[in-house]
C-alpha cells in the first residue's frame, strides 16, 4: 500500500510540481519565430496557394473538405460588403497571422494573439487542404499548446510588466508535461510503425525517398554502393524514433539523445529538402527537453550529479 | 476517508471554484493524453472509429490533431506521382513543364514547392479529385498564360527500384493513369 501511495505521490509530483516556466516561454518565441518564417516564405506564393483562383480554386477547395469547416471564402463572403475584394482580402488575412504571430512572439496580451493565431491556421489548413502535410499539423498542434497553455509565464511583455505572474504553479508544470509526453507517444509511434516494415530494416525506404524526384536534393545514386550505409542510416532513424521516450528521460542520455535528433531533422531538411518539416521538429524538441539538457550540461560543467526530471 | 483514499477524494470532490477549475483542467487533460496515446499506438481502430464518431473525431482533428495518426513515411514511398503539362496556342508555339524536368509549380521556394507533394497525392487519390485538381489546375495556368489556347494535363504514376533491384540494373516503373486536355 506504502508503494502504491509513494507510487501516486510521484505521479502527482511529475505532473504538478511547479518547474521551471523557462520551456514554456522558450516554446512560445520558437512556434511564432516560426510562424513569421514560413509566412515569410509562404508570401511571393500567397496568392497562388490561397487565392480564389489559385492552382486550386476556393470553390475546389472547400469540396475537398468538411462542409462545417471555415473556409477562406467564408470569412470573404462576411467581408465582402465592405467593398473588399477577393485579392484584397488573401493579404488582409495575411496581415492579420502576422500581426498575430508578432503579438504571440512578444508576449503581450499572449493569450488573446495565441488564439487568433490558431484561428487563422485553422482556417489556413482548412481552407488548404490539398497542400498540408507533416509541417502544418505539428505547426496546428504547438499552436494549439500555446492558446491553452499559460505560455505567458517567461519571457513575454505580459510578464515583464507583471500583466501574468510568472511564478512556476501546478499548471505550467503540467503543460510542459503534455507537450513532453506528446512527443514521445509522437516519436514512439514513428520508431515502432517504421520497424514493422521489411522496407524500413532493408533501407528501402530512405533510398526510395532520397531518389524521386520530389524529395531528391543531391545526386545520391552513389548509395547504391555503399548498402550498408543505408541500413544504418535506417535503423539509427528507427532506434532514435523508438526509444526517445527513454533517451529524453534519462538525464546522462538527454543530451546525446537530443542532439542525434536534431542531426536526423537536419539530415532530412538536407537531403529530403524538408526544411520547415526539420526545423519545426527540431524546435518542438528542444523546446520540450532542451532546458532540462541545458540544466544537464551545466551539471556537468560543475562536475555535479546531473539534474534528473524524474528525481 | 480523506486520508485512507486522499487521491480520490480530491479527484471527486471539488471544494473551490478554483479547485473545480483545476480539476477540469486535469480531467481534459487526461482524455487528450489518453485520446492521443489511443490513436497514435492503434488501440482504436480508426475505420471503426470514424464509422461512429466521424464527426467528433474531424473536430478534435481540426482543433488539435490529437484524433490523428502520423505516416512519417511509414507507408510505401517508393512511388512518385509526376504531373506533365503541355500548353499550345495553335500555332506552333508551345510551353511544356514536367515535374521529372524541375517544374516546381511556378513557385519562388523550395518550401512552397513541397507543398506540392501533398497536392499531387491527394489529386490522385480518387477520379473525382484527379478531375477537380486538373481543371483548376488547367485554369490557372491558362491565366498565367493568356496567349495560349490548348493545354494538355497528364499525371504519371512512377515506382522506383529497391536497392537490391537498382544494384542488378533495374529502372522505375512509368505509366500514365491520368490525362485531360482543353481547349478555348
Amino acid at each position: 500500500m506504502n508503494l502504491l501511495h509513494h507510487g501516486i505521490a510521484r505521479f502527482q509530483q511529475f505532473f504538478t510540481q511547479p518547474i521551471s516556466v523557462a520551456p514554456l516561454g522558450i516554446f512560445r518565441l520558437l512556434i511564432a519565430g516560426f510562424v513569421l518564417l514560413q509566412a515569410a516564405l509562404w508570401y511571393p506564393d500567397w496568392e497562388a496557394f490561397v487565392g480564389s483562383e489559385g492552382w486550386v480554386q476556393w470553390e475546389i477547395s472547400k469540396a475537398f473538405n468538411h462542409s462545417w469547416h471555415v473556409h477562406l471564402q467564408d470569412i470573404y463572403v462576411l467581408l465582402r460588403p465592405w467593398g473588399i475584394n477577393d485579392g484584397q482580402f488573401i493579404y488582409l488575412f495575411f496581415g492579420v497571422y502576422v500581426v498575430s504571430a508578432t503579438g504571440l512572439l512578444l508576449g503581450i496580451f499572449t493569450r488573446f494573439w495565441a488564439i487568433c493565431t490558431w484561428a487563422c491556421h485553422y482556417v489556413l489548413m482548412s481552407s488548404l487542404p490539398t497542400y498540408v502535410y507533416g509541417v502544418d499539423i505539428f505547426l496546428h498542434i504547438s499552436l494549439f499548446y500555446l492558446m491553452v497553455m499559460p505560455a505567458a509565464k517567461a519571457f513575454s511583455l505580459d510578464a515583464y510588466w507583471g500583466w501574468v505572474n510568472p511564478a512556476p504553479d501546478w499548471a505550467s508544470t503540467l503543460a510542459i508535461r503534455v507537450l513532453q509526453i506528446h512527443l514521445c507517444l509522437a516519436y514512439f509511434s514513428a520508431g515502432y510503425e517504421k520497424m514493422l516494415y521489411a522496407n524500413w530494416w532493408e533501407g528501402d525506404v530512405l533510398w526510395r525517398a532520397v531518389i524521386q524526384p520530389d524529395f531528391r536534393q543531391f545526386g545520391v545514386y552513389w548509395l547504391s554502393e555503399v548498402p550498408w550505409l543505408v541500413m544504418l542510416l535506417s535503423w539509427f532513424t528507427m532506434f532514435i524514433e523508438t526509444f526517445y521516450f527513454i533517451g529524453m528521460w534519462v538525464p546522462r542520455l538527454r543530451v546525446f539523445w537530443l542532439l542525434a535528433m536534431i542531426g536526423l531533422h537536419v539530415g532530412i531538411g538536407l537531403f529530403l529538402g524538408l526544411y520547415l518539416f526539420g526545423l519545426i521538429m527540431i524546435l518542438m524538441s528542444v523546446s520540450a527537453f532542451g532546458y532540462d539538457a541545458w540544466q544537464d550540461v551545466k551539471a556537468w560543467g560543475k562536475q555535479e550529479k546531473p539534474r534528473t526530471i524524474l528525481a | 476517508m480523506h486520508e485512507r483514499v486522499p487521491w480520490l477524494y480530491r479527484v471527486v470532490v471539488p471544494t473551490t471554484p478554483k479547485t473545480m477549475f483545476r480539476k477540469i483542467i486535469y480531467i481534459l487533460t487526461t482524455f487528450h493524453l489518453l485520446l492521443v496515446a489511443a490513436v497514435i499506438l492503434r488501440l482504436l481502430d480508426n475505420d471503426k472509429v470514424y464509422q461512429f464518431a466521424e464527426k467528433p473525431f474531424a473536430i478534435l482533428t481540426a482543433i488539435n490533431y490529437s484524433a490523428w495518426r502520423f505516416a512519417f513515411f511509414t507507408p510505401d514511398v517508393g512511388k512518385s506521382t509526376e504531373v506533365d503539362i503541355l500548353l499550345e496556342n495553335g500555332q506552333g508555339k508551345k510551353i511544356h513543364y514536367s515535374t521529372l524536368e524541375g517544374f516546381d509549380f511556378l513557385t519562388h521556394n523550395q518550401e512552397s514547392a513541397n507543398r506540392f507533394y501533398g497536392y499531387k497525392v491527394h489529386a490522385a487519390r480518387d477520379s473525382t479529385f484527379i478531375d477537380l485538381c486538373a481543371r483548376s489546375a488547367c485554369t490557372f495556368l491558362l491565366n498565367e498564360h493568356p496567349e495560349m489556347t490548348k493545354i494538355t494535363y497528364t499525371m504519371k504514376g512512377i515506382k522506383y527500384p529497391d536497392l537490391a533491384d537498382y544494384r542488378k540494373g533495374a529502372k522505375a516503373e512509368k505509366g500514365t493513369f491520368y490525362r485531360v486536355q482543353f481547349g478555348l
